[in-house]
């Protein structure tokens, strides 16, 4: 493919379905590790089966990652979202929301400029995002973790 | 005797980031000064070092304070004895060394690095560039919320401060809730206003789409995109920009946002950018994804172009130039080792 060059409009064209906000809904099923994937449309559709394994990213909405894991990280230290927006920050921008009467939230002690808050959730809990769309997860406990940013890496190397 | 903390309850973990977030916004806050409020607190400071109380004379920004200091040094007398070494030495090292690192890192670290690097830092480094040399003799008031914040919280949970300390200490929180950057002299005390409009990103970062990050009523401002600062052209008139001005740029940092505000789909077209990996995306809603390489002739960029369903909206994610497929740069961006299978991405 090296040197190819094709019109940027081809792959910009392809976004389907703009307009209504897309969601998700992930069930957990009698066996361990697999989830069914569910589209929220006027009528459910089912997307399938698939494997999730512990401590692996399977979930993303927008520039947000979601890890699953077994339980919270013993260091880790509760903290309270008011408004419940999983990447801090007090201006428009990145609106992911979890309904903080769902879930508890944890947070690392020595967290990275990467590592977002975990989630802990009793039962089934929905991430929102007007853009990108929401996510219902089954109960479980998982991490946050937001996308690198390349100009950011270099800053860092250049400190 | 001090009494060195060492630990801190569950409630007082779980308050932290409310108290972080309450001095942020103190740090941040815009609107005028209170002004008989800090002429009090600034007589207070001035008496506890032996001095009377000064003239005050309040200035619209920074750079207004530093004109005016331009017009008084002609005035040799008035600016006689710059009172700010004495001061920082009043509370100085008594009250360091008390509270515990990590609280360190959870608190000053993080307030030190919104509000000194990024707020105070920011129109600093901006001023410093226009000659003048007086800048290192003032306090930053709001801007230094930091510290006060650090010492109040360690009071709060417990440390021991004497009461003159104490009351020190509150003068200075006072300050830091009601003005901006001051000069202190021993006849004089130079005033600035705070700013009129602070804007910044999720992170804390100076930040504005459409307009000055950070402005002053008499139209002094900075310029920002997630942290760098800009010219005001670049952010108010994009359209203003050439392939011609956007290489001449040689700051990375800044050539990148420059090209975000002119629009990677038209860089890569006018400078022809080589696909060298194309595939689909392998979870939710299947959309064609590629991975494009330029070279602007100072160093090789790579893009990652994909297209977010929900919105179809592009995105266009910068990747390392090692980075060969489309995969491998969605690993790098997620920071994943083995290839990332996602069951839902929305």
């Amino acid at each position: 493919m090296q040197g190819t060059i094709v019109n940027i409009a081809d792959i910009i064209q392809t976004g389907q379905q703009v307009g209504a906000v897309r969601h998700y809904r992930l069930e957990a099923t009698e066996e361990p590790d697999i989830f069914t994937v569910i589209t929220i449309e006027t009528v459910e559709r089912i997307q399938g089966r698939k494997r999730w394994p512990l401590g692996k990213i399977g979930a993303q909405q927008g520039d947000v990652y979601f890890a699953r894991l077994a339980q919270v990280p013993q260091r880790a230290q509760r903290v309270l979202v008011n408004d419940g927006q999983l990447v801090p920050g007090h201006t428009q921008g990145s609106r992911h929301c979890v309904n903080p009467t769902e879930v508890r939230l944890w947070g690392l002690p020595q967290a990275t400029a990467l590592q977002g808050p975990i989630i802990e959730a009793p039962g089934a809990f929905t991430v929102t995002h007007p853009e990108h769309g929401h996510l219902t997860f089954p109960g479980g406990v998982y991490a946050v973790t937001y996308q690198r940013e390349y100009a950011q890496e270099l800053r860092r190397i250049a400190d | 005797m001090t009494r060195k903390i060492t630990t801190m309850t569950d409630e007082q973990w779980a308050e932290l980031p409310r108290y972080r977030e309450e001095w942020y916004r103190i740090g941040s806050a815009t609107g005028p000064t209170y002004r008989p409020i800090v002429q009090e607190t600034l007589g207070k400071l001035y008496g506890a070092i032996g001095y009377k109380t000064p003239v005050f004379l309040h200035l619209s920004s920074p750079p207004m304070a530093l004109l005016c200091f331009g017009f008084l040094q002609l005035l040799r007398d008035q600016l006689r004895g710059q009172l700010r070494d004495q001061l920082r030495g009043q509370l100085g090292d008594q009250l360091r060394g008390q509270l515990r690192d990590q609280l360190r890192g959870q608190l000053y670290d993080q307030l030190r690095g919104q509000l000194y690097d990024q707020l105070g830092g920011q129109l600093y480094d901006q001023l410093r560039g226009q000659l003048y040399d007086q800048l290192y003799r003032n306090f930053w008031g709001q801007h230094e919320a930091w510290w006060i914040a650090f010492l109040l919280w360690g009071q709060q949970i417990g440390a021991h401060y004497t009461p003159v300390l104490r009351e020190q200490l509150d003068w200075w929180a006072t300050l830091a809730r009601a003005c901006g950057w001051w000069w202190p002299y021993a006849h004089v005390c130079l005033v600035s206003e705070r700013p009129s409009v602070v804007h910044t990103d999720a992170q804390y970062r100076l930040h504005c789409e459409d307009g000055p990050a950070m402005a002053f009523t008499d139209g002094y401002g900075l310029w920002a995109w997630h942290g760098v600062r800009i010219s005001q052209a670049i952010i108010e008139a994009p359209e203003t920009l050439t392939v011609e001005r956007i290489h001449a740029e040689r700051n990375a940092e800044r050539r990148r946002i420059m090209i975000e505000r002119w629009g990677w789909e038209r860089y890569l077209d006018v400078v022809n950018a080589a696909l060298r990996d194309v595939d689909i995306e392998p979870a939710g809603s299947a959309g064609l994804r590629g991975l494009y390489r330029c070279d602007d002739g100072q160093q090789p960029m790579q893009l990652l172009v994909c297209c977010c369903a929900s919105t179809g909206r592009t995105y266009n994610l910068e990747v390392p130039p090692e980075v060969e497929t489309c995969q491998q740069a969605a690993n790098w961006l997620a920071q994943q080792d083995e290839p990332l299978e996602l069951l839902v991405r929305t």
